[in-house]
């Protein structure tokens, strides 16, 4: 049905927007971490999307594929008196910038808006249909 | 039909239990839209009981709302359209 594939594929977009924004709030919070379990200074991660089949519908909806992490080299911040700097007194910080999370971050809010519009849009024209019957 | 004694009152009316007429199949028309108005509406609920609990996503959870309630829309806007034709034809001057 038109209408199911339609709020399926914004619904599947709502979603990967939330994950998108539930990554950028983990590399906001990890903007000092720099002792991570997998050794050294926290990496940023960034969602790879890719498009899906959402249950039976017509078109494509999108999925959350993989989440790499940034490449970026840590930051060398000069800190002798900390635990974790090397012997020559520089301490490995993430390459984590917390600007570009807030600019990811609007984006992703907008994205979930649009979507959100299309849900609507649908919606309107449905019940617009519906009214044809009264 | 039981004879009522004033000074009895009335029994406990037993609730009633709707009867599908002999010789006919759930499968017909507009019992088949409120049969699945009711599921729609079913699933609305247990995706919002789901949410709850925290097993389904928020937005799982609204859009199967929203379903639920354009299909009643539907299901209505039906039965007056169907209502309106019968009551058309009972108004029908002989």
């Amino acid at each position: 049905m038109g209408l199911d594939s339609i709020i399926g594929i914004a619904n599947s977009a709502l979603g990967a927007q939330s994950q998108r924004i539930t990554l950028i709030a983990q590399n906001l919070a990890n903007v000092d971490s720099i002792n991570s379990p997998d050794g050294g200074p926290y990496q940023r991660r960034i969602p790879v999307f890719e498009p899906a089949q959402v249950g039976n519908s017509d078109g494509l909806g999108v999925k959350l594929a993989e989440v790499v992490t940034d490449q970026t080299p840590p930051r060398a911040v000069y800190d002798p008196s900390n635990p974790f700097a090397d012997e020559s007194g520089v301490v490995k910080e993430p390459a984590v910038n917390p600007v570009y999370e807030m600019v990811d971050m609007m984006q992703a809010s907008r994205s979930y808006q649009a979507n959100l519009s299309v849900v609507q849009t649908a919606n309107a024209a449905a019940l617009k249909t519906i009214d044809l019957l009264k | 039909m039981s004879v009522v004694i004033p000074s009895q009152g009335i029994a406990d009316l037993a609730p009633i239990t709707p009867q599908r007429a002999s010789g006919t199949t759930p499968t017909n028309g507009f019992e088949q839209i409120v049969q699945q108005v009711s599921d729609t509406l079913k699933n609305a609920d247990q995706m919002a009981a789901g949410y709850a609990q925290g097993k389904v996503g928020l937005t799982d959870a609204v859009l199967a709302s929203e379903k639920a309630d354009t299909t009643f829309q539907v299901a209505m806007a039906i039965r007056n359209r169907a209502l309106a034709a019968y009551q058309e034809i009972e108004n029908l001057q002989v």
